[in-house]
């Protein structure tokens, strides 16, 4: 199900990047896709303000020992994409973060394995490199202070943080 | 008995030495067994002596630290003999001491003073004639007393020398990275202090985070990571003129530095090439070359002493274990098969043994020491959290970060497990460490 759903939104992305850089051959402004269009970008499915929360989310949680993107959030890593594509002066880092379990240079690894696979999903959507850059902190800047389980998953995550807006 | 005495004269000396030290020491783990010696109170003249820095004590402490000896508790000391002449055989070997240390320092001049420190074998020289020599006697002419501390360093080595037969680490220095609230953040700060934790020194600062302190074998450098404006870097720092320069500043990561035993490479952990693999500097001719190669995470590169291979972490089997890589091959070997996790591998300066961290089955973290020849694990620590071992000098020793709670603190324990200690921060929090190596300038 959730499959389906992703790949229908790939579709529907790749069919808004079509048209994005049709656009933008075409010298016109780039309004057309902000992110009030729902219609265009993800088919008749989301409201101006769901796109709006999907926004608003910039951490991404991911499982122990694990750098895959969890389903539920490719929707707003998309949503980024979107806005990164419609305003290409706009810049984002993203950040890798790991549990404070282990070696802390490991970590450092494994943290920018996340960081990486978010990046990876924006440039996927056709979002240029130059606008993205990639830190790991691995263990170093836990969002959550804590040694049990409910603060690991919450530490182990990747955020995009927009640099240029 | 014996340890809470000591514990107590340490506290005591802390208390009076608050003002100094950003970090300090603490036996954590008791040592049952270890040479006993006495240190007697060095006798001063024409000085007083309560302004001075009390130079046994110093000793004491380092050799009760060091977990091979064990020294007589102040307050157990009921004769106080500065001459040879003046020592009664019977009643030390009565405290079941084996060697004696006494002292004699007199001021010469303004500032300047003389210092006169004798080791002396209670056997040997109760038993033998009258004439037979101290195993030590040395004088130290024109020492100021702000070098006292480092002096009495210095008589801890040549003590430790001369009854371990190792050198000793009494004068090396500690680089590790403190870690205090401010207004707005923390406030990360590189520093380095004595192995005991007095005269820190703040390097470079920073409102991001620091990391990885990595000594040059000269001493006079120090290698770290930084990420200011959120862009991971190299940096090179000078111990004495706090000069920093950039090494590395590339895309992706930048980690990880270790630096080869001449002094001339800096191998280094980068992403730009994609994963994360292991390079090296050439700091003479400013050249780059990659020594690792595949998809997987290779990390926490440590030359062997001899300078022909590195060691590293990678998770090119799956899980991280430590492997070689040999510099003219670029062949790699697997060194760890114990546990499903090892990492940031450090070499003894013989070559025989690996100092790791390892996950156990317990999921707990621990430093741990393996036999490059037999195999043979064995862990050093099994408490909470451990990370960031590093090696002493001497290889008798592995100083590491250690999770307390909500406080992160430093911990040392010896190879041979007979000591712990803690070096807790007075305020914020401590990691991160790294041992200086023997070849120092002081500041």
């Amino acid at each position: 199900m959730v499959k389906i759903l992703k790949a229908a939104l790939f579709v529907a992305l790749s069919v808004g990047l079509v048209a994005c850089s049709t656009k933008k051959n075409g010298g016109m402004g780039s309004d057309n896709y902000g992110v009030g269009d729902s219609v265009q970008f993800y088919g008749t499915n989301l409201s101006p303000q769901q796109e709006k929360d999907l926004l608003a989310k910039r951490t991404y949680h991911f499982g122990y020992d694990s750098f895959d993107v969890n389903d539920e959030d490719t929707l707003s890593i998309y949503a980024h994409a979107k806005r990164l594509l419609n305003s290409p002066r706009s810049k984002v880092r993203v950040e890798g973060h790991t549990d404070e379990r282990g070696s802390r240079e490991y970590n450092v690894a494994l943290g920018e394995r996340r960081a990486q696979a978010v990046a990876n999903v924006l440039m996927l959507k056709g979002v240029p490199q130059e606008q993205i850059s990639i830190v790991s902190y691995g263990r170093e800047k836990p969002a959550v202070h804590g040694h049990d389980e409910s603060a690991w998953s919450q530490n182990r995550r990747a955020v995009i943080v927009y640099e240029v807006e | 008995m014996n340890i809470k005495l000591a514990l107590s004269v340490i506290f005591l000396w802390n208390m009076v030495s608050q003002v100094h030290a950003g970090i300090y020491v603490e036996i954590s783990g008791g040592q049952s067994s270890g040479l006993p010696i006495a240190i007697v109170p060095f006798n001063v003249e024409g000085a007083d002596k309560s302004e001075l820095e009390d130079i046994s004590q110093v000793v004491r402490n380092d050799l009760d630290n060091s977990g091979q000896f064990k020294a007589t508790p102040i307050h157990d000391i009921r004769q106080f003999p500065h001459k040879i002449h003046q020592v009664d055989f019977p009643y030390w070997q009565s405290l079941g001491v084996e060697d004696v240390v006494i002292g004699h320092i007199q001021k010469v001049s303004g500032s300047r003073y003389s210092v006169h420190f004798e080791l002396l074998d209670v056997i040997r020289q109760k038993t033998g004639n009258m004439g037979s020599a101290p195993l030590l006697a040395m004088q130290f002419d024109n020492i100021e007393p702000k070098q006292f501390r480092a002096l009495a360093h210095h008589i801890s080595d040549l003590i430790f020398e001369k009854l371990i037969g190792i050198k000793g680490i009494f004068s090396t220095r500690i680089a590790y990275i403190s870690v205090l609230p401010g207004t707005k953040g923390d406030i990360n700060t590189l520093e380095v202090a004595d192995s005991d934790g007095f005269n820190p020194k703040p390097l470079y600062r920073s409102t991001f985070p620091l990391m990885s302190p990595s000594w040059s074998p000269d001493g006079r450098q120090i290698a770290f990571v930084s990420f200011d404006k959120d862009r991971a870097s190299i940096n090179i720092v000078d111990v004495i003129t706090g000069k920093v320069q950039k090494v590395t500043q590339f895309p992706g990561l930048n980690q990880a530095p270790a630096w080869s035993p001449d002094n001339r490479t800096l191998a280094v952990v980068l992403s730009k090439d994609g994963s994360p693999k292991i390079y090296l500097v050439d700091l003479v001719e400013k050249k780059l070359n990659r020594l690792t190669d595949g998809s997987s995470i290779d990390t926490e590169p440590y030359f062997t002493p001899d300078g022909n291979a590195v060691v590293f972490t990678s998770n090119r089997g799956g899980k991280p274990q430590i492997y070689k890589v040999a510099l003219a091959t670029k062949k790699v070997e697997r060194l760890t098969f114990t546990g499903d996790y090892n990492a940031k591998p450090s070499v003894t300066p013989d070559g025989k043994r690996l100092v790791m961290l390892h996950r156990g089955d317990d999921g707990l973290f621990s430093i741990a020491v393996q036999s490059l020849k037999t195999g043979e694990l064995k862990l050093l620590t099994r408490s909470s959290l451990s990370d960031s071992p590093s090696l002493a000098a001497n290889g008798m020793m592995v100083l590491f970060g250690l999770e307390e709670g909500d406080k992160e603190v430093l911990g040392a324990v010896s190879l041979d497990g007979r000591v712990k200690i803690r070096l807790p921060a007075r305020e914020g929090n401590v990691k991160d460490p790294a041992w200086s190596p023997f070849a120092l300038s002081k500041s």
